[in-house]
């Protein structure tokens, strides 16, 4: 299994204490090599083209199992936005041919075990957690939930309630909202990426719909099952068998999405809240996964913002005591990856923290950073990646979505080798590249009555009503 | 056969393998039927060291507590214990700095300053703008002038070269943590640098890091639910200083001195008030070893009492409302007993009945039945357990009902419990998911950690969760009719809810 084999090679390496800074001030010792093998997954497919990973852990007696579905938020048809979000809620919520929901969950329940589901743009799930002998049960349910939701009338009810709350309650959160007008403005109101849910939405989704969602993209040669724990693994894949072979293939179509038309340059766009401490976005264009520029970019963000030591931090944070939460990350999606800096400010300190920010931004275009920082950037990088995989059960997870996500083939195997590779030149020439005025605008939240001064100095103001 | 075999093992390594110190007590847990594989050791100085080894990956998780937070701040300092945490990444005499002598110099005079712009500010209306304005100026004149002797982040730039990963703190109102996790190659180093840490600490950019946490402060009242807690605690506790925000009221944090943390420090961060808690690949033996080396000569810190203001008996129900921009929320408060009363396991199985899943009561009927919620949450110890605390109840309705109609359904169910036993099977139910979160927890490193610390730091006893957990499947139908009569009464509750101000409300909620 290609993901595998040379990841041993990558977590050795990066154990060793790659870009081990010399601590000046205490005299620390060398630390020994470390020696890792990952086990191998069993790998198997079933006629019907249902891929299997697995992996025993009997460090406890426990079994978790994660399916991913090829679909998700990105293919909402026009006019129901929300139907993968609600499909999956109701999927859990609303029984399967041979369970009531309250059969399922009064079962489920007193085996203390748990099915979930989750809807994401580019895939859904469900998770399995059982204690090990009650998985055949557990797993009965788990099976017919994928196989035969029954989609209750009275639960798609609730569930549909659930919605409608939620998008009354959606400008509560200052930030949650900013974050998501934000992203409107990057991606444009109407593309797969940035559309919001609507009242309107919600209640055009009918049973119809959520059943069409689920004949379309649950097949078993359009998902993956990755499942861990304390099993022997051909007794596993039995119960798999016995449960899922007679889950039928069928061809999938999905929405293409569309390119990113949707360019706010400049633009600082204000909304007025009752807030203490004032949410700030500043976005931009990203690369997305498939792009050559995807590592270099990493360091570059692990530079600006990647551990209590990086730029933002402490020049916003540490020095100038301006924010308690500073941040910038990468949102890579493909057709066009999204590049997020944050921060939250008292009112009258907005347009300084603002300032700030864009600055160290704009700093890493001018000038060289030193090796000493550049090595802590990566460093950072490569240990934060090596912690997501504690477990066998984190390990499959992470590996089957990544795979799914798109990301290069040899993207475990080379990840610690590229971004030891990259060089200040590299990190100087993506934020040249990257960081440009270019597509590049401000979002907020903020109190006029606490306001002192105008944002005027950051660009051109337009007023969002929160809606 | 394996019982006397594993018997004969632990002798083996008491005698042969831990070549400790004397006066070291070491016990390693032998019912791992029951318990996890924990070793303790408890150093001459009182500080205590929990080690479980887990090999399955070569990391480790280590969690530093103290037995003391926001709970212990005195009147009119509020916020010290989480500040200080936040202090307590600012280096040592060693780390952080590039010359302390010159360094300490400019701080002590920081710190002169600060007390005088306090000074200025507590004459209220009185205080001269024209004086505070000049004083703030010196500050920040002496914070440039420090600058050139700081190394800034040195702390965190250590921990980043060796591979840290999670590098944290967290205070409660009961406890403050110290977390990190290394490759397991580390070990060493952890200990050197937390003994520097802990043994010659510095807080530098005392006054910056205040605004700091003044950013914080602010972004919890921007929540609704934060600030409704906030208030809830206020009015449950009416002396008791489970009433203040664990973050602390603005007007306390923003004239905290430095001054004011060093001697909290001196007072709480002691030997035998602090237990380190190892999680992952490593030797237990060994780990003691170290903790031998670097940390048997922490100060053992000086008895003090442990007083804090008795709430006076409640007078009846307490209700209030909150104006806020934002939809409806609801928080409703017992007063009850902490774990020292022999009913704990039975508040946690009324939490469980009530409030744990899909069948659970109170989401069968107020979200499913009645569909007068979204979101409705029992828990049974808030904010934190070191003293009497509080079953809460959390509803959010959903629009067109109200905050008043879920409340009623919520004392519905409450009155249930209180005159018809719940059925074996329910109190069953509650025990396996507990089990099994039990077990589920243990598949992470830093969960384990985390429990294990909590419970020895707060509790004298790392066995505490598995011991209640064992405890809840002895609880019978008449234990929670009797609890929850007891304590579930109008008199001892308090009431509190959003009600929407602002556009959204205007318009009827639409």
């Amino acid at each position: 299994m290609k993901y595998f084999k040379t990841f041993t090679l990558v977590l050795s390496a990066a154990l060793l204490g790659f870009a081990h800074v010399q601590a000046k001030p205490l005299k620390l010792p060398a630390p020994e090599p470390l020696k890792f093998n990952l086990p191998e997954p069993v790998v198997e497919r079933l006629d019907n083209g249902l891929t299997i990973y697995m992996l025993e852990d009997h460090s406890l007696p426990l079994v978790r199992a994660f399916m991913l579905i090829d679909s998700g938020s990105l293919y909402d048809p026009k006019g129901k936005t929300g139907l993968s979000d609600f499909a999956m809620e109701a999927l859990r919520e609303g029984g399967t041919y041979k369970y009531t929901p309250a059969e399922m969950n009064a079962e489920l329940e007193r085996l203390g075990a748990r099915i979930e589901t989750d809807s994401a743009y580019e895939y859904t799930s469900i998770s399995m957690r059982s204690l090990a002998e009650d998985v055949p049960a557990v797993m009965d349910i788990f099976a017919d939930m994928i196989k035969a939701p029954a989609f209750n009338p009275e639960k798609v009810t609730i569930v549909r309630q659930g919605f409608m709350e939620g998008l009354k309650r959606r400008n509560d959160d200052a930030a949650a909202m900013v974050s998501r007008e934000g992203r409107r403005k990057f991606y444009g109101a109407d593309h797969p990426l940035g559309i919001r849910e609507e009242p309107e939405t919600i209640n055009a989704i009918a049973i119809a719909d959520l059943k069409g969602f689920h004949s379309k993209y649950f097949k078993p040669n359009n998902a993956v099952l990755a499942v861990a724990g304390n099993f022997k693994a051909h007794e596993m894949l039995s119960l798999i068998r016995s449960e899922l072979s007679d889950w039928k293939p069928g061809g999938v179509v999905k929405a293409q999405v569309p390119p990113v038309t949707a360019d706010e340059t400049g633009k600082v766009f204000v909304i007025n809240k009752t807030v203490e401490n004032a949410p700030v976005l500043i976005l931009g264009p990203g690369p997305d996964r498939q792009n050559e520029d995807l590592i270099k970019h990493k360091v570059l963000n692990s530079v600006l913002s990647g551990s209590m030591g990086a730029r933002l931090t402490v020049e916003v944070r540490t020095k100038r005591g301006l924010a308690y939460s500073v941040y910038s990350y990468l949102s890579p999606s493909t057709p066009k990856g999204m590049f997020i800096t944050g921060l939250g400010t008292k009112n009258n300190t907005v347009s300084e923290a603002t300032s700030e920010a864009l600055r160290q931004i704009d700093l890493l275009k001018i000038e060289t950073v030193s090796q000493e920082e550049l090595n802590r950037a990566k460093s950072s990088l490569i240990d934060s990646f090596i912690f997501n995989f504690q477990t066998p059960y984190d390990i499959l997870v992470e590996v089957i979505t990544y795979r799914h996500l798109g990301y290069p083939e040899d993207y475990f195997a080379t990840y610690t080798q590229k971004v030891s590779e990259v060089t200040a030149e590299d990190v100087k020439a993506a934020a040249k590249k990257w960081f440009t005025d270019e597509g590049r605008f401000i979002i907020m939240a903020v109190d006029p009555a606490k306001t002192t001064g105008s944002f005027a100095d950051l660009g051109e103001i337009t007023e969002l009503k929160a809606d | 056969m394996i019982k006397l075999l594993t018997t004969a093992l632990f002798l083996f390594c008491l005698q042969f393998g831990f070549a400790l110190n004397a006066q070291t007590q070491v016990t390693k847990e032998t019912d791992i039927q029951k318990y996890p594989a924990v070793t303790k050791a408890v150093l001459p100085n009182g500080m205590r060291i929990l080690v479980m080894e887990n090999k399955t990956a070569p990391i480790v998780s280590f969690y530093t507590y103290f037995g003391t937070g926001n709970v212990d701040n005195e009147m009119g300092k509020t916020g010290l214990a989480h500040l200080l945490e936040h202090m307590a990444f600012k280096g040592s005499e060693t780390v952080g700095t590039n010359n302390y002598r010159k360094e300490k110099v400019i701080l002590d005079k920081m710190d002169a300053v600060a007390e005088q712009i306090n000074f200025e500010r507590d004459k209220g209306s009185s205080s001269d703008p024209a004086v505070l304005r000049k004083l703030k100026e010196q500050l920040t004149a002496l914070e440039v002038e420090a600058a050139q002797y700081t190394v800034e982040n040195e702390f965190q730039q250590i921990y980043s070269g060796l591979g840290a990963r999670g590098l944290n703190a967290y205070t409660s109102a009961d406890v403050t943590a110290y977390i990190v996790s290394l490759p397991a190659n580390q070990l060493e180093s952890w200990f050197i640098i937390e003994a520097d840490r802990f043994k010659n600490p510095v807080f530098r950019g005392f006054y910056k890091e205040r605004d700091v946490v003044m950013e914080e402060l602010r972004m919890g009242l921007n929540r609704a639910g934060t600030v409704l807690f906030y208030k809830m605690l206020a009015s449950a506790f009416e002396a008791h200083p489970y009433r203040n925000p664990v973050i602390g009221w603005q007007s306390d944090v923003e004239r905290l001195l430095r001054k004011d943390a060093e001697a909290f420090y001196k007072k709480h961060y002691t030997a035998d008030n602090a237990v380190s808690v190892i999680v992952g690949d490593v030797n237990a033996g060994e780990v003691i070893k170290l903790a031998e080396k670097y940390f048997a000569d922490i100060p053992k810190g000086k008895k003090h009492g442990d007083y804090k203001t008795h709430d006076p008996k409640r007078m009846g129900e307490r209700r209030a409302e909150v104006l806020f921009e934002a939809s409806p929320l609801m928080y409703i408060a017992y007063n009850k007993p902490t774990y020292h009363s022999k009913d704990d396991a039975v508040f946690q199985v009324i939490e469980g009945i009530l409030s744990s899943g899909r069948t659970s009561k109170l989401y069968k009927s107020l979200v499913e039945d009645k569909q007068l919620a979204v979101s409705v949450d029992a828990s049974a110890a808030y904010p934190a357990v070191r003293y009497d605390n509080l079953f809460i109840f959390y509803a959010a309705p959903r629009a067109p009902h109200t905050v008043f109609e879920c409340e009623e359904a919520i004392y519905e169910e409450i009155e249930k419990l209180k005159t018809q036993p719940v059925k074996q099977e329910e109190i069953d139910k509650v025990a396996r998911q507990i089990e099994v979160s039990m077990i589920s927890s243990m598949t992470s490193n830093a969960n384990m950690a985390r429990t294990l610390g909590t419970n020895e730091i707060i509790m004298n006893n790392w066995r505490y969760s598995w011991d209640l957990s064992g405890a809840v499947k002895a609880v019978t139908p008449q234990d929670i009719m009797r609890v929850a009569s007891k304590y579930f009464t109008k008199d001892n509750r308090s009431v509190i809810w959003i009600k929407q101000t602002g556009a959204a409300a205007q318009d009827g909620g639409k």
